[in-house]
């Protein structure tokens, strides 16, 4: 899912809640309204009954009281008490008595003897209509109807409530006593409905009217003050019925108003008087709707605050959180570029392990190309990438969690994957990764197929050095032996950790090549070059060896020399072989002495020397007579035993400066240097001499041989050839000549 | 003010020495009562305990309260005696102070004509109007100008200035005039009568107390009446005194304070 989905998402549902905020508010502000004026209702209801019914209790404690009070003048004052006597007695029972306008004293036939108004005396007050309707002298209470007036005397009934409403009104109250056969007295109280009307004017918590009723239906006084309705009046007519019906207080709705409306009745238990109250809710209702009006008006604008600032501050939290999405990618994207640099893969999985960043090389890497279907996919996990990976059957998601997970900081480890190549191997450097609010776990992986191959090689290579059979040494430019194989140990005695840090010069040097040698040496490795050479060295237990020895510099690319690179070889044997085979090659094995080739290369060289150095030189030849006899009558055995004795006898007479040669069979040869020919005629007459004097002894027998020599004597112009050739011919002259004697050549002219 | 008060006395004591023969005659029978009031280190002030706001004893404490109390108290501190207070009534006050019970009458007596030919007053230190008191009920009387209507019954206290102002005002209405101040308030609760008349201190007091009163106020000044302390003519001596006195809280705001303290600031006098 995108960034923008996500966004999209969010905003949608912050507007989903805003709406449903509203609504809630609306909905609760309008249930709070509702219940506001329900309780209000409730309140307001229960209240009228409280009042109604404190009313009613006001109404009857007040008339009992004046029954009382009434009962009692007429008792105590029944028989005996005079004229102006009943006067200040009722005058006397108003003091304190404010719900009482005048008493007045009726006679037997009711009219008016006594009175605490003398306005009122002499009248004969209506006494019909009262209520209860029982004989006229019951001594019960009796409560008259309705007047208009302030006393009996300007009292006039009211008869119609519709018509009228009095501005001062009373109710009479009569009370008879009749004591045996005496006459009848009654005492007619005038009732003051102010008083009444005073107190129920403080009742002004709920708007209501009282009507004070009697038991049959007429209003006695009434809080309203304009006049009744017709249906008002019939209401309270319906209400006193249920009274006599039994239903002696309760709450009814009115049935003149709206439902706003509403009457609350009570009846007093004992006189047939009862309280109908009209309530009018209207103001209270008003009152409480501007109540939750102003609540709201209130609520509302706190309610569209709130939802304002958490609006806003969404939109700040959104763009906050934009900018830094944006600065992550920013960033990330950086993290990329600088990544899509690095020789090794880098993969950067988020906290869920679903890769989120990969850089250039991982596309590119074999890796990269086995899971190229993995990387199409988005959202590749952790463990898709690990299924290409394994060492020992083991898979790397397992480690990489955990670092992801902080349950280990760090994992390293070497993994192989099968690619169309081949095996490739891959190192795996695993870290955590937190970056801003990121976290996640980076993984890095280095293909390291090609230094494993190095390895191997490298491997290869160490073993096959370290098998080699000629020694090799490692050093730095300054000859400090770094590292040498164990041929090099076996060659020269010193183990690698006797020579490590040591330089040759110091452990073989023999001291038998010059300084020149080893001043050819540097100079050729210095600049460059490899040098080859063989030397005398010197061993661990000072024996001497013939080293083959080769040099080569190892440089970087720049041509910065930085190791020398020694192979040693020991060519002491076949040093020796080879001077052995040169000299089986150039001596006569039978006489020890020098073939014809060397000899002749012998010659050469002395005649380069004579011509050089203008000193004379002579050759001489010498052939055994009649050895062919020797070798027919004695024997193979013996001829070689003569040549053996004769070659003996000639090395005895010679100089060791002379070369001295067997030339043929029985032929040899002689070159003496800085000798003439006198002195070389001498000593071949020696030579024949002691050969002549020899006695050879042969398989128990002695023989005696001799020899024929010819001398000639070299010069300047002379070849190795010509020489020879003269001293030949001069030998032949003397076979010629009888053998056992020596000829001199001519010399040329 | 104590300390100060023998040099008032000789002050006055002069100015008896240059005054009327006539008065200087009485005075040398009888001596003047201030006189005896400093030899019997005792004032007796004569007060209306039903007076609420001027000098009214709570009947639940006993304790009396009201202005023209903190006045007579300053009196008694003035001239350094003790003060003791003698009940009385607008009925009984020439009589009470006539008659030597009290040194002065100290109730906010409202100074009219015929009090005045046989008291004598000190300066005003209040002056009220008079205020009509109704009941919540009464649908007869709603404005001042109901008041002097046929059929109309007022109430007045006998005594008080309100019997003769209203017997002379009224033209239409009857007028009750009645024993006590209580007797009015019965007689217009219970209807016999539509209002009684009173003065503003009283008024506060019903008001205050009767839940069934109500006020009706004139709409312009109906009859201002001043208050001031009563004592028996003559005796200047006596008189000067007083009248330093009501000068000196006047001057120096005991009696402003003291109005304040009862409610009674709107009707004080201090000039």
């Amino acid at each position: 899912m995108g960034r923008q989905t996500i966004t999209r998402y969010a905003d949608l549902g912050f507007v989903l809640f805003i709406v449903l905020c509203l609504v809630l508010s609306v909905l609760s502000l309008r249930y709070h309204r509702r219940a506001i004026e329900q309780e209000t209702i409730n309140t307001q209801t229960k209240l009228a009954e409280l009042h109604t019914r404190a009313a009613v209790e006001q109404l009857a404690q007040t008339i009992s009281t004046v029954d009382l009070l009434m009962r009692s003048l007429l008792e105590s004052g029944y028989a005996e008490r005079s004229s102006d006597g009943w006067k200040a007695t009722l005058k006397a029972a108003l003091i304190n008595s404010p719900q009482l306008r005048s008493l007045s004293l009726l006679d037997d036939s009711g009219r008016v003897v006594i009175s605490s108004n003398d306005d009122d005396l002499g009248l004969k007050p209506a006494t019909a209509g009262y209520l209860p309707d029982v004989a006229p002298h019951s001594d019960l209470l009796r409560v008259g109807p309705p007047y208009h007036g302030r006393d009996l005397a300007d009292g006039q009934e009211i008869l119609d409530w519709s018509d009228v409403q009095p501005d001062i009104g009373f109710v009479p109250l009569i009370r008879s006593l009749s004591m045996g056969e005496g006459p009848r007295l009654s005492l007619i109280a005038v009732l003051n409905v102010d008083f009444f009307l005073n107190r129920l004017a403080l009742r002004d918590a709920v708007p209501m009217e009282f009507d004070i009723v009697r038991y049959d239906g007429r209003i006695l006084f009434s809080t309203a003050e304009a006049v009744h309705t017709a249906g008002r009046i019939a209401s309270n007519r319906e209400i006193a019925a249920g009274w006599a019906a039994g239903n002696e207080s309760g709450v009814v709705p009115s049935v003149l108003d709206d439902d706003s409306a509403l009457i609350t009745h009570r009846v007093d238990t004992r006189l047939p008087i009862g309280v109908i109250a009209h309530v009018d809710l209207d103001a209270a209702i008003t009152a409480a709707k501007s109540e939750s009006r102003r609540q709201q008006a209130t609520l509302l604008p706190i309610i569209a605050i709130a939802l304002i600032a958490v609006l806003i501050a969404y939109l700040m939290f959104r763009r906050i959180g934009e900018r830094q999405f944006r600065t992550q990618q920013i960033e990330l994207a950086r993290v990329g570029q600088l990544l899509d640099t690095l020789p090794a893969a880098v993969l950067l999985f988020d906290a869920e392990g679903r890769l989120v960043l990969s850089n250039r090389t991982w596309s590119e890497t074999s890796l990269g190309d086995a899971v190229g279907a993995m990387r199409a996919k988005a959202g590749m996990t952790i463990e898709d990438f690990a299924a290409y990976l394994s060492h020992d059957d083991a898979r790397p998601d397992g480690p990489v969690r955990a670092v992801l997970n902080g349950q280990s900081p760090a994992f390293d480890g070497e993994f192989a994957t099968q690619s169309s190549l081949g095996a490739r191997y891959f190192q795996l450097i695993v870290r955590p990764f937190a970056f801003d609010a990121f976290n996640g776990v980076t993984v890095m992986l280095l293909d390291v197929t090609r230094r494993r191959d190095a390895e191997q090689e490298s491997e290869l290579l160490r073993a096959a050095v370290n098998a080699a059979p000629s020694g090799i040494v490692i050093t730095d430019t300054d000859a400090h032996i770094e590292w040498a194989n164990p041929a090099f140990s076996e060659l020269t005695g010193f183990a690698f950790d006797e020579a490590y840090g040591r330089k040759p010069a110091e452990l073989v040097r023999s001291g038998l090549q010059g300084p020149d040698f080893y001043k050819r040496l540097w100079e050729a490795i210095r600049s460059g070059r490899v040098w080859r050479g063989e030397l005398i060295n010197k061993r661990k237990d000072e024996s001497l060896y013939h080293e083959s020895l080769t040099i080569a510099p190892v440089s970087d690319e720049r041509g910065v020399i930085h190791h020398f690179v020694a192979i040693k070889e020991d060519i002491s044997e076949r040093k020796r072989l080879e001077a052995r085979l040169i000299e089986l090659a150039r001596t006569d094995p039978l006489t020890g002495l020098a073939n014809r080739r060397a000899f002749t290369e012998s010659l050469a060289s002395e005649l380069d020397r004579m011509r050089r150095h203008d000193h004379p030189l002579s050759v001489l030849m010498l052939d055994v007579d009649f050895f062919k006899r020797v070798n027919d009558q004695h024997g193979h055995a013996a001829g070689d035993r003569v040549l053996k004795i004769v070659a003996e006898l000639m090395r005895n007479k010679v100089r060791t400066t002379d070369a001295l040669g067997r030339v043929g069979g029985e032929e040899f040869a002689i070159a003496m240097v800085e000798t003439g020919g006198d002195a070389a005629l001498e000593l071949a007459e020696r030579i024949r001499a002691a050969v002549a004097d020899t006695r050879i002894d042969i398989g128990g027998q002695t023989i005696g041989v001799t020899i024929s020599a010819g001398v000639a004597v070299a010069h300047k112009g002379d070849t190795v050839d010509g020489v020879l050739s003269r001293a030949d011919t001069a030998l032949y002259a003397a076979k010629n000549a009888g053998r056992n004697r020596v000829m001199r050549a001519d010399d040329p002219a | 003010m104590i300390r100060t008060s023998p040099s008032l006395a000789v002050l006055a004591f002069c100015l008896m020495a240059t005054s009327g023969a006539d008065t200087a005659q009485a005075e040398e029978s009888e001596g003047s009562r201030f006189d005896r009031i400093i030899a019997g280190k005792l004032l007796k002030v004569c007060i209306w305990p039903d007076y609420y706001g001027i000098s009214y004893r709570n009947p639940k404490s006993g304790l009396l309260d009201g202005i023209d109390i903190d006045m007579a108290n300053a009196l008694g501190t003035d001239i350094g005696v003790r003060v003791e207070f003698v009940d009385s009534s607008f009925s009984r006050l020439a009589d009470d102070v006539l008659g030597g019970r009290c040194d002065v009458a100290m109730f906010a007596i409202g100074v009219t004509p015929g009090r005045q030919k046989v008291l004598r007053f000190t300066s005003p230190h209040l002056v009220s109007d008079i205020y009509a008191i109704t009941t919540r009920s009464n649908r007869r009387i709603r404005d001042w100008e109901d008041i002097d209507k046929p059929g109309i019954r007022i109430a007045v206290a006998k005594g008080t200035l309100h019997e003769p102002v209203m017997r002379e005002k009224l033209q239409q209405a009857s007028l009750i005039v009645l024993d006590t101040p209580h007797a009015r308030e019965q007689e217009v609760e219970s209807g016999r009568a539509d209002a009684f008349m009173t003065d503003y201190p009283y008024s506060r007091r019903m008001l205050d107390s009767a839940d069934w009163a109500r006020l009706i106020t004139p709409d312009t000044a109906y009859h201002l009446t001043p208050y001031a302390y009563a004592l028996a003519p003559g005796d200047d001596r006596w008189f000067e005194r007083l009248q330093d006195f009501v000068s000196a809280v006047k001057a120096d705001g005991r009696l402003a304070t003291s109005a304040e303290r009862h409610g009674l600031s709107t009707i004080v006098q201090i000039r």
